[in-house]
């Protein structure tokens, strides 16, 4: 009996086993890292048939130039131009040195904003600043230009604001350049366009590994909250109207008291997850589509409900055509 | 499995009821050191590695023919990994935490060693947070598990007093586990409905789906007052599958003070 006790306690020794049960650290040469990188997105990512790209034939044309041989720069550039393929604003590989981005979804539109423009010939300095809006008065029309849904918007300032316009004849929320940030910004400011729960959007998110791996449409609802903005509201968006921005755009589309003008959104509809190669450099794609109530995929823009570009002679004349839309569609000239 | 899981709590509840033997009453506080190491495939291939705090207290009470155990561990520090060829330093926090109840019972004994047989139920919470990975950043386990117990106590003389080494392994039969969904992020589209996401992957696990080893090797000294000094050393090891394949091992070092009532 006492030999068998001495035997248990060998037991401990399991622990030593562990790095069999655990796994090593993965083969982090440049193969190995290329290869881990294509799996992961073609694993995870949410956007293959919307935009109609084969990665199989995508690694074909890629793998060949990476070999045991590739150094890190050379390996970087390769998967970033193997990622820019997905043409997708929220794919990214981030490195020590470098991090890949796709600006194409703007780069090929009109700027169709100058923020000079705005504020030499329109706020002149008069706007006031409350958390991160911008606003001012503009021919019995509230202004208010949102720069980054990075920035937080809180309640109290959006109250604030169109408090200030209720009594005007309408309000303009500018949203252009605005790449993007946290959607509750945006939404908190939905809030106040709306009357009654509204369902915004339809979130589909990738849940497993095949192609077909998809959740049923999960709806997402928007409650109102604080007082209820009862003036025409015009939203004016560009390409470079991205990410969370886009959200609010989507959003704004589905209320019938708020007019999208200005040119289609950029896009930017699936929600960004990041996830480490075996080289410590990490990639972030997306992961889920998002579709209005009327099934339209929000990943390729949110178009306007009314098309408006900058004219670039009234722009060096320093007038925001789409601004002057706007002041005309809620002024009624 | 339902039924297999409320059959296992109904018999450790006799058990544990049929012990009605007079008892000593303990509560541990315990303070150490763990070591940690993790393969998360949800948020990396890479094999993280990295120290923690240990703290844990809890309740026993035990007789010559038994003992029952209630235990509380907590434990909070980092962990890191060092990518091979980059020079990265990828850091993630890590925070265990576990409650658990478990019953032994007196099955073979000799003059001084003793074998304890019995079960558990036992309820570990492992999060990871590595903030280099934005909406991925959380990545946690919890199960909920019934499992068998063992043990076998050896009592040795040492400085005029009776100092007892007790080895316990633990193995979960029937589980219950919880995950971040396959794509590790939240629905931030839908921010009132986040606590929805996060218990979103949860499921009965068959055998073989979890597997967990956990053994502890404690050595207790008696004080003159009745109290306890222990010292005690844990190994403990999980391997989920579903989803995406975690495994973790934790060694911990404790030293602890224990209050007799």
């Amino acid at each position: 009996m006492v030999k068998r006790w001495y035997i248990l306690l060998v037991l401990p020794l399991l622990a030593s086993c562990e790095r069999a049960f655990i796994g090593p650290q993965p083969d982090a040469e440049a193969e190995a890292t290329f290869d881990a990188l294509w799996t992961v997105v073609d694993e995870r990512y949410a956007f293959f048939e919307y935009k109609g790209v084969n990665w199989d034939e995508v690694r074909s044309r890629y793998e060949s130039s990476i070999n045991s041989e590739t150094g890190t720069v050379d390996l970087f550039y390769t998967c970033a131009d193997m990622l820019n393929e997905l043409e997708d604003g929220h794919v990214n590989l981030w490195s020590p040195f470098d991090y890949s981005r796709y600006d194409g979804f703007y780069r090929n539109s009109p700027q169709n904003f100058s923020y000079t423009v705005i504020d030499r010939n329109y706020l002149q300095g008069n706007q006031l600043l409350t958390g991160p809006l911008q606003h001012y008065l503009i021919d019995s029309v509230g202004y208010v230009y949102y720069p980054s849904m990075s920035s937080t918007l809180g309640a109290s300032s959006i109250d604030f604001v169109l408090g200030l316009y209720q009594q005007y004849k309408g309000v303009i929320i500018d949203v252009r350049d605005n790449g993007g940030g946290n959607p509750e910004n945006g939404f908190r400011l939905a809030q106040r366009f709306m009357q009654e729960r509204t369902h915004i959007m339809d979130v589909v998110m990738k849940t497993g590994p095949g192609a077909e791996d998809f959740s049923a449409p999960d709806p997402v609802f928007l409650e109102p909250a604080g007082t209820f903005f009862d003036k025409p509201i015009v939203v004016l968006t560009n390409r470079s109207c991205f990410s969370a921005t886009n959200d609010f755009a989507s959003v704004c589309k589905v209320l019938p008291n708020v007019t999208l003008m200005g040119d289609t959104t950029g896009g930017g509809g699936g929600i960004p997850a990041e996830y480490e190669l075996p080289n410590g450099w990490v990639v972030r794609l997306s992961v889920s589509q998002t579709l209005l109530p009327d099934g339209f995929n929000v990943e390729g823009g949110v178009p306007p409900d009314i098309q408006v570009d900058m004219d670039a002679t009234e722009e060096a004349n320093g007038i925001d055509s789409i601004l002057e839309a706007a002041l005309g569609e809620i002024v009624g000239e | 499995m339902r039924r297999l899981a409320l059959l296992w709590v109904c018999s450790i509840c006799w058990l544990a009821v049929s012990a009605g033997e007079p008892r000593d009453h303990f509560t541990p506080l315990k303070l150490g050191w763990s070591y940690h190491k993790a393969i998360d495939q949800g948020m990396s291939p890479l094999l993280y590695r990295g120290s923690a705090f240990a703290f844990s207290t809890g309740y026993f009470s035990q007789n010559d023919r038994s003992v029952l155990e209630t235990n509380l561990d907590l434990h909070l520090g980092t962990i890191s990994t060092r990518a091979s060829n980059e020079g990265l330093t990828n850091r993630a926090y890590i925070g265990r935490a576990e409650i658990g109840v478990g019953y032994l019972r007196l099955v073979k004994s000799s003059e001084t060693v003793r074998w304890f047989a019995g079960g558990h139920w036992a309820n570990p919470f492992n999060f990871r947070g590595n903030l280099r990975l934005g909406n991925s950043a959380a990545n946690y386990e919890f199960f909920s598990s019934l499992g068998a117990s063992g043990a076998v106590q050896r009592d040795f003389e040492f400085n005029n007093r009776t100092v007892a080494l007790t080895f316990r392994v633990r193995l979960p039969l029937f589980s219950y586990g919880l995950r971040p969904n396959y794509s590790g992020a939240f629905d931030i589209n839908d921010q009132a409905e986040i606590q929805r996401d996060v218990f979103d992957n949860r499921k009965w696990l068959p055998i073989g789906a979890f597997t967990r080893i956990n053994t502890r090797l404690m050595c207790s000294y008696p004080l003159k007052n009745g109290n306890l000094l222990q010292l005690g050393y844990e190994w403990d090891f999980y391997s989920y599958r579903p989803t995406h394949q975690v495994n973790a091992a934790m060694h911990s070092l404790v030293f602890s003070r224990t209050f007799k009532w």
